[in-house]
């Protein structure tokens, strides 16, 4: 190891040097797709989809599913500061501490608080933080519970005239402060809604003017695609995006999943008023 | 939306009023940070005034986070003046103001 360093540092050829950083750029960028980009879980009485799209060659944005013990499915969607090879490396140690998290935890808002005590010292060393939406969908009582490390609180499409931000709760983001805790809230969801959770690379991304996107042109694409399949909104979602910009090059990355619900019969929602857990 | 940013500071006595005017974010950083380097030791109070900012993204969040931290450690407190209604939410929604609140509250 020693004499490799020492022979990289006497290597004068700039080109040589430029060609090793490239494919160690590149190995990380196929490690991190591989692991960001993996295949969506198949759930029971729901369609789920997920993807990110990294403003450079590697990003910082986030999206992981786990498969809890009693048949909920764990979502969690973040946005490490920065963007880059940093935000990155910092978005592995998200990972890890959100696998970890999801082993011994009950619901979204202990997740978080486990994960914050995880990752806090490291993140204020670094002078970093995540947000991070941490949701558990429950496809036998047809119910979202969710906590929010300052992340964007997910868009609720109930129908094609109806999309609703899910209810506040508060939740500072991890690296923010220590020993601070998470709540959760829990709303029932009805036959065919959708669960729109992203990052901020889709409401924040910018046409050749400097104009950006927007929420409310987010709630429109959502709405003009309500009767889709998680898979076609999520395309019509980024081409939506692309014609914006006019492919201009991503300024952030742009993360989101989906979920829609298939119950196969219609249920009492109870949107407006989520039980609060404490 | 420009993609530039203007700092500049004002002193009043402990006081220092730090003006921040266009976008603060990955590309514009470092006009900031170095602003906050030179706030002198013994200052009391830092204003950091927003009327004239028109975009933050994280980078200028985590700006703004170390430096709340920074004024814990060093004795000084901090406000957010003027801040627009959009990058309020934004802030917000972080959890910037309840962060500031916590750790000056710790401090008094």
């Amino acid at each position: 190891m020693f004499k490799r360093e020492l022979s990289y540092l006497n290597n004068e050829n700039n080109e040589v040097v430029k060609k090793t950083l490239e494919r160690e750029i590149k190995v990380a960028q196929k490690i991190q797709m591989k692991l960001l980009n993996g295949p969506n879980p198949e759930v029971e009485n729901g369609e789920i989809s997920g993807v990110s799209i990294p403003a450079r060659l590697i990003g910082g944005d986030y999206y992981d599913f786990y498969m809890l013990p009693n048949g909920k499915l764990r979502i969690v969607i973040g946005d490490v500061m920065g963007k880059g090879i940093p935000a990155a490396m910092l978005m592995i140690l998200t990972r890890g501490a959100f696998r970890s998290a999801s082993e011994s935890t009950q619901g979204p808002g202990e997740t978080l608080t486990a994960m914050n005590q995880a990752i806090y010292s490291d993140l204020r060393i670094l002078g970093s933080f995540v947000t991070v939406l941490c949701a558990d969908w429950d496809p036998n009582k047809a119910t979202l519970t969710y906590a929010s490390a300052g992340h964007n609180l997910p868009l609720i499409v109930c129908s094609e005239v109806e999309i609703n931000e899910a209810p506040k709760i508060k939740g500072v983001m991890l690296g923010g402060l220590p020993n601070t805790s998470y709540q959760d809230n829990t709303l029932s969801l009805n036959d065919e809604d959708l669960v729109f959770f992203y990052t901020d690379g889709i409401t924040e991304a910018q046409n050749p003017d400097g104009e950006m996107y927007k929420i409310d042109r987010l709630r429109e694409a959502l709405l003009d695609n309500y009767y889709a399949e998680v898979q076609e909104i999520e395309d019509s979602i980024v081409n939506a995006i692309d014609e914006f910009t006019e492919s201009l090059d991503q300024k952030d990355d742009i993360t989101m999943v989906l979920l829609k619900v298939k119950n196969g019969d219609t249920k009492v929602a109870s949107y407006t008023s989520p039980v609060i857990n404490s | 939306m420009k993609d530039t940013i203007q700092v500049y500071k004002e002193i009043d006595g402990l006081f220092c009023t730090i003006y921040v005017d266009g976008v603060l974010d990955y590309a514009t950083m470092d006009s900031f940070i170095e602003e906050i380097k030179s706030i002198e030791r013994g200052t009391e109070k830092v204003i950091i005034n927003f009327e004239a900012l028109e975009f933050i993204d994280s980078t200028g969040i985590g700006a703004i986070i170390n430096l709340v931290h920074e004024a814990k450690d060093k004795r000084f407190s901090i406000e957010l003046e003027a801040v627009r209604q959009e990058i309020n939410d934004v802030l917000g929604t972080i959890g910037v103001f309840e962060i500031l609140e916590t750790l000056q509250k710790e401090e008094s």
